[in-house]
């Protein structure tokens, strides 16, 4: 019994800094979130059908995340947080009721669903190519970011909190980008020119450092072939920064 | 705000948002590629552990404040700063009061004083006890005689001295008045022995 709650407790601080390790521990107590879920809900749930179930899935990744082994049992505490979850989610919930889903049923056999009754912009073969075109460029860009020993998880950590910090680091990315010889260097040796950055933008060098992941990540973007990434990216309003996002 | 999902994991994906912000939110069946316009962000632990020990080290600053006020209310300011008040009945003695007039420290300032001063057992003792104790002793070992005068004087820095002065003065006056017809003067140490030059 011993042996087994140290095993666990083992796989919850290496699912911490380990995103594979996360997903296997997550599969692993799949039933243990199901049954969390179907508790609070008071019915069976489906994958992919029912929202809650996705959060509860979150929530206990989250605990994974703040578990430390003070706090007692692991299971005791995913399980509190899974509820707190959704708790909250029912609360913010109930304030959109009453607002009408897309994807709702038609009273009458003949009418189809809300969705289907919207003109469509694009042909069905246009967007089957879009995404198809979008996902090889991810794919791609996620490839070329494993050769930076950068995780997208890591980024996703390592983003700026602080609209102020967002646009240190895009004036560190304007300056990659008006300097193609930095840029080329970038590609070739894998390394951030920190020094040479903070010296030409006057943007505080530990800044840089502590978001070293996510900078590469952004001018890395900025090459040449992530079109698609590039045109999602819209920029931060300057005028609001200094502002929590 | 349109979200790009990046990453999909078993509990969460990584989306990209239009800012060029990445984030991990809840996996509602998404995967790589789809354009998202709601998402549910997952809970920032760092932000919330700094929030956290902000709260913690104010509430500690607070409590510690407190704790400090208390102590110097009811310890430092009325315990341990002391003041001396100068007593001479046959002998000069010099004793030594905290805030609450209790006696720390009794010195005999000449040789007379000296003697009375000797095995005086002033512990948790106020300042009126000890001054009617040396007077008995003074008396009995017959340095001090009917018709004389007490002279009393006080060295500190309170606003209240003058008043423990005087309060000194009217317990030994009310105490020695019935026995040993006694006047007390209260005046300065300097005026004190100027007179008796």
């Amino acid at each position: 019994m011993e042996d087994r709650y140290n095993e666990l407790i083992e796989m919850v601080y290496k699912a911490k800094n380990n995103s594979r390790e996360a997903d296997n521990l997550v599969r692993l107590y799949m039933g243990f979130i199901k049954s969390e879920t179907v508790k609070f809900l008071g019915k069976d749930v489906t994958m992919g059908e029912d929202d809650e179930l996705s959060i509860a899935m979150l929530a206990f990744y989250e605990a994974v995340l703040g578990y430390s082994r003070w706090k007692g049992s692991f299971v005791s505490y995913a399980r509190l947080h899974i509820k707190h979850r959704l708790i909250d989610h029912y609360r913010k919930e109930k304030k959109y009721r009453g607002i009408v889903s897309l994807d709702t049923e038609s009273q009458h056999e003949d009418t189809p669903p809300l969705i289907e009754t919207l003109e469509e912009n694009k042909s069905e073969l246009e967007e089957f190519k879009a995404l198809s075109d979008t996902k090889s460029e991810i794919k791609e860009y996620s490839t070329e970011l494993e050769g930076f020993s950068v995780e997208l998880t890591e980024i996703a950590e390592n983003t700026p909190k602080q609209k102020r910090t967002l646009n240190a680091c895009f004036k560190a990315l304007e300056f990659m980008k008006s300097n193609s010889r930095l840029m080329d260097n970038f590609l070739k040796t894998k390394k951030l020119p920190i020094t040479e950055i903070a010296n030409n933008t006057k943007v505080d060098k530990k800044t840089l450092e502590r978001h070293r992941k996510y900078l590469v990540a952004i001018i890395l973007a900025y090459t040449n072939g992530y079109d698609i990434i590039r045109n999602h990216i819209k920029g931060i309003n300057p005028k609001k920064e200094g502002e929590s996002l | 705000m349109k979200y790009l999902v990046m990453e999909r994991h078993e509990s969460y994906v990584v989306v990209l948002d239009e800012q060029g912000r990445f984030f991990k939110v809840a996996n509602m069946d998404y995967f790589p590629g789809q354009t998202l316009t709601k998402v549910i962000p997952m809970e920032d632990f760092v932000e919330k552990r700094k929030k956290r020990a902000v709260f913690f080290s104010l509430f500690l600053a607070v409590v510690l404040l407190f704790a400090f006020g208390i102590y110097f209310f009811f310890f430092s300011s009325s315990g341990t700063d002391s003041v001396v008040f100068r007593i001479n009945m046959g002998g000069e003695i010099a004793v030594t009061c905290d805030r609450k007039n209790n006696v720390t420290k009794i010195e005999g300032k000449n040789p007379e004083g000296e003697i009375l001063a000797q095995d005086v057992d002033f512990n948790n003792k106020s300042i009126k006890t000890v001054s009617a104790e040396l007077l008995e002793k003074s008396v009995n070992m017959g340095f001090f005689g009917k018709d004389e005068e007490i002279f009393l004087s006080i060295e500190g820095i309170y606003d209240d001295d003058n008043e423990r002065l005087e309060s000194l003065g009217d317990f030994l006056e009310d105490y020695a008045e019935d026995r040993y017809d006694i006047e007390v003067e209260k005046c300065s140490w300097e005026e004190y022995s100027f007179e008796k030059s």
